[in-house]
C-alpha cells in the first residue's frame, strides 16, 4: 500500500472512531477527499443520487435552486451543500459522511464551516 | 389510531411553523394530503418520489429521511414500512424539529396499526375458538343433539 493511502486510511479510521464528518468537495465532475479513493467514490455516488433527486424534485415543484440534501440511512448521515460562492455555471460543492445520525442542522453548518474555511 | 387522531395530528403539523403541505401516503394509497399544490402538481411530485424510492430499492438500499433545501422551500421524505411522509416548509432551520415530529407520528401510527391488528387477530381467534366449541359436539359425538344425524354416538359407559 503507498504510503498516502496509508495515511488517508489513517484519516478514515479516525474519523470513524470519533464519529467525525469527514468531508469531501466535488465540481467538474470530480471529487476530492481526504479518507481514501474508495470513501471519495462511496461519496461521489451518493452526491450524484441526491443531486439528482433534488434537481428532478425541486424542477417538479418550483423551489428554484437546491442549497442543499441530506439523508439518514441506517446509522449514517450523507449529504452536500453547493458552494455558493462559486460559479453558477461551474458550481462546486461541498458534503459530508459521518457514521451517525447528526442533526440536520448541525450537519449543514459543519459543511458550510468547511466551505468558508 | 383512528381516522379522527390520524386527521387532527397532521392536520396540526400542517400548521406548524412555516410547514407549508403534508402528504402522507402508503405506496400508493393516499391517506392524508394537504398540500398548497394543484392535484396534476401533486401528481407529478408523487411519480418523482416514486422513482427516488424505486431508485434506492433497486441499488438495494434503505435511506429512512431524506432533506432537501432549495431557495424556494424545503422538503421532508420519511420513509417507514411502505408508507410516506412528506412535509413541505419555509424555514429551513425547522427540519430536525419536524422530523422527529414525523418519527413520532409514524411510531404512533405503526404502533395503532399493530393494536388493530392484533385485536383483529384476537377477534378472528374467539369466532374461530367459538365456531370450534359448536363444532365440538359434531367431531366428537357427544352432542345431545348431533348435527349430523348419522355420525356415531359414542356409547355412555
Amino acid at each position: 500500500m503507498a504510503e498516502g493511502e496509508e495515511s488517508e486510511n489513517e484519516v478514515l479510521k479516525e474519523a470513524l472512531e470519533r464519529g467525525e464528518i469527514r468531508f469531501f468537495t466535488a465540481g467538474r465532475g470530480s471529487a476530492s477527499g481526504k479518507s481514501g479513493r474508495e470513501d471519495t467514490a462511496r461519496f461521489a455516488e451518493n452526491l450524484m443520487t441526491l443531486q439528482e433527486c433534488a434537481i428532478l424534485l425541486g424542477e417538479q415543484l418550483g423551489m428554484h435552486a437546491v442549497a442543499s440534501a441530506t439523508l439518514y440511512e441506517k446509522s449514517e448521515t450523507v449529504g452536500f451543500c453547493f458552494d455558493q460562492n462559486s460559479n453558477p455555471q461551474d458550481p462546486h460543492v461541498a458534503g459530508g459522511m459521518v457514521n451517525r445520525r447528526m442533526s440536520f442542522r448541525e450537519f449543514n453548518r459543519s459543511i458550510r464551516d468547511f466551505i468558508d474555511r | 389510531m383512528t381516522p379522527e387522531s390520524l386527521i387532527a395530528t397532521l392536520g396540526s403539523m400542517r400548521h406548524a411553523g412555516s410547514v407549508f403541505g403534508v402528504l402522507f401516503s402508503n405506496g400508493t394509497e393516499e391517506i392524508f394530503s394537504d398540500l398548497a399544490y394543484s392535484p396534476e402538481r401533486v401528481e407529478v411530485m408523487v411519480s418523482v418520489l416514486d422513482d427516488i424510492i424505486a431508485y434506492f430499492d433497486q441499488e438495494g438500499r434503505n435511506p429512512d429521511i431524506l432533506s432537501f433545501c432549495y431557495d424556494g422551500g424545503n422538503l421532508l421524505l420519511v420513509l417507514l414500512k411502505g408508507h410516506r411522509l412528506v412535509v413541505l416548509h419555509h424555514h429551513a432551520d425547522e427540519v430536525d424539529f419536524i422530523a422527529k415530529a414525523a418519527g413520532s407520528f409514524l411510531k404512533d401510527y405503526f404502533t395503532g396499526e399493530a393494536v388493530r391488528s392484533w385485536d383483529a387477530s384476537k377477534e378472528a381467534d374467539d369466532l374461530h375458538q367459538h365456531q370450534r366449541g359448536g363444532d365440538m359436539p359434531q367431531n366428537t359425538g357427544m352432542s345431545d343433539h348431533p348435527a349430523d344425524p348419522s355420525a356415531p354416538i359414542s356409547p355412555a359407559r
